[in-house]
């Protein structure tokens, strides 16, 4: 799709949309049609990496992904001989992956060329071939990979991941899909202010919750653990409104709970009765946040949504829905009942099929902004300056 | 008569393809759930 409009801009320019036509503000950001490199992005349940290597593309990278023993590996996925993927190989030795065409044995751990099965022991090719690796690591029960910009060190991955999430125990369910459209249309979507409040509106998650017609929302920066990420503060939420000359809209219905009289920013539909002390603590400004490179945080009443948005080329990403409760004990088994039987299929099914069907069908730029939209250009801003910095160092 | 055994039918039916449907759903899902400790 990038190439395309690309090519069609070369070729024959096309009618002139209204407003901005590129993202040239963000000139980082707007090369970043497949990911951002310098970060670790989740890949697939642990449970689903063994023995048998398995494919994956992430930020524009071919990954195989294989466990040897308790430890995960994760290498370039084309084997310098001819270029066959070294995921349709498997493992021969202890600590290896064998090509699956000429059986040239990488070292899982250097990933140096350490036999050549149809060569004899004394390959004299041994040991001067050597395949890319790639950091992994495990956290929330994913495999995560970190994709570097060159040759440096991985960062903490902890300091990547919301800080309640390294320092508290919980349950969480989760969902890893593919989907179709580039990464930064479901990062812009997720954090987008006006979206939800319309197109969720139908959605079965919310058939008991009115949602509002339109908010007053600003964007403040985060403050110590959170100073990597950007928070909607809403400031006014209407519940209803007259359009001159249109007619009066609101999502209120008999069935549906009423709106609460006060503005607050845990959730986005009602009072919350009771607020998770260790949500609480986190004293989030505003229910909606996002950091780089794409995960955007969801503070709920009992529970906090993320949703990790991976790269995978200028067209795909990969989403990961994540619903966390701050529980132990018996009540993780509430939980699991919870997510297992609804949450599973009504928010990260439905409600979020809603914006994966967003996601798919934008094509932007260009594109002419409103107002709520100083969500959009605020986490564009937040990704240019993050992305500024950490290439200078 | 008939809509007992008519119960009966559309009974059996949903027993038979229900579960293999529900998994179906739930692989395709492609969710898990883990009690993370600190």
């Amino acid at each position: 799709m990038w190439e395309d409009r690309a090519m069609a801009t070369a070729d024959a320019p096309a009618r002139r949309e209204p407003g901005r036509q590129d993202w040239s503000p963000w000139p980082h950001y707007n090369a970043a049609a497949a990911g951002f490199k310098g970060y670790w992005y989740p890949v697939t349940w642990s449970s689903k990496v063994t023995g048998k290597p398995s494919a994956f593309t992430i930020a524009g990278e071919k990954i195989a992904l294989v466990r040897d023993g308790r430890k995960t590996y994760a290498l370039h996925d084309r084997c310098p001989h001819r270029g066959v993927p070294l995921s349709l190989g498997n493992q021969q030795f202890p600590g290896t992956i064998s090509c699956p065409y000429h059986g040239w044995t990488y070292n899982l751990e250097s990933g140096r060329l350490c036999a050549v099965i149809t060569d004899g022991p004394k390959s004299p090719i041994n040991g001067k071939v050597n395949v890319r690796t790639y950091q992994t690591a495990e956290r929330l029960g994913m495999v995560w990979v970190y994709i570097p910009i060159g040759e440096e060190e991985p960062t903490d991955i902890d300091e990547q991941l919301p800080a309640e999430l390294v320092e508290n125990p919980f349950v969480m369910g989760g969902r890893i899909e593919p989907r179709a459209g580039n990464w930064r249309f479901g990062a812009e979507n997720g954090f987008d202010e006006g979206h939800a409040k319309y197109l969720h509106r139908t959605s079965l998650w919310r058939i008991f919750k009115t949602m509002p017609t339109w908010n007053l929302t600003r964007v403040v920066p985060g403050e110590g653990a959170n100073s990597r990420w950007i928070f909607r503060v809403q400031d006014e939420v209407y519940w209803e409104a007259d359009f001159p000359g249109v007619g009066r809209w609101t999502n209120k219905r008999w069935w549906k709970s009423q709106p609460p009289k006060e503005t607050f920013n845990i959730g986005n539909t009602g009072k919350p009765k009771k607020i998770d002390p260790v949500i609480t603590q986190q004293g989030f400004p505003g229910f909606a946040s996002l950091s780089m490179p794409g995960i955007l945080r969801i503070a709920y009443p009992n529970f906090i949504h993320y949703e990790f948005y991976v790269p995978v080329d200028a067209d795909n990403h990969r989403y990961v829905g994540v619903m966390v409760n701050f529980t132990e004990g018996w009540q993780t088994l509430r939980f699991y009942v919870k997510y297992l039987g609804a949450i599973r299929w009504l928010f990260h099914g439905n409600f979020s099929g809603q914006d994966a069907w967003m996601v798919d069908v934008t094509d932007a730029p260009p594109e002419r902004l409103y107002r709520p939209d100083v969500s959009l250009t605020a986490w564009r801003k937040l990704a240019e300056d993050e992305y500024s910095r950490r290439i200078a160092s | 008569v008939k809509k007992t055994l008519l119960t009966l039918l559309i009974g059996a039916a949903l027993a038979a393809l229900a579960p293999p449907l529900i998994r179906k759903a739930v692989r395709a899902s492609n969710t898990q759930v883990h009690r993370i400790h600190q």
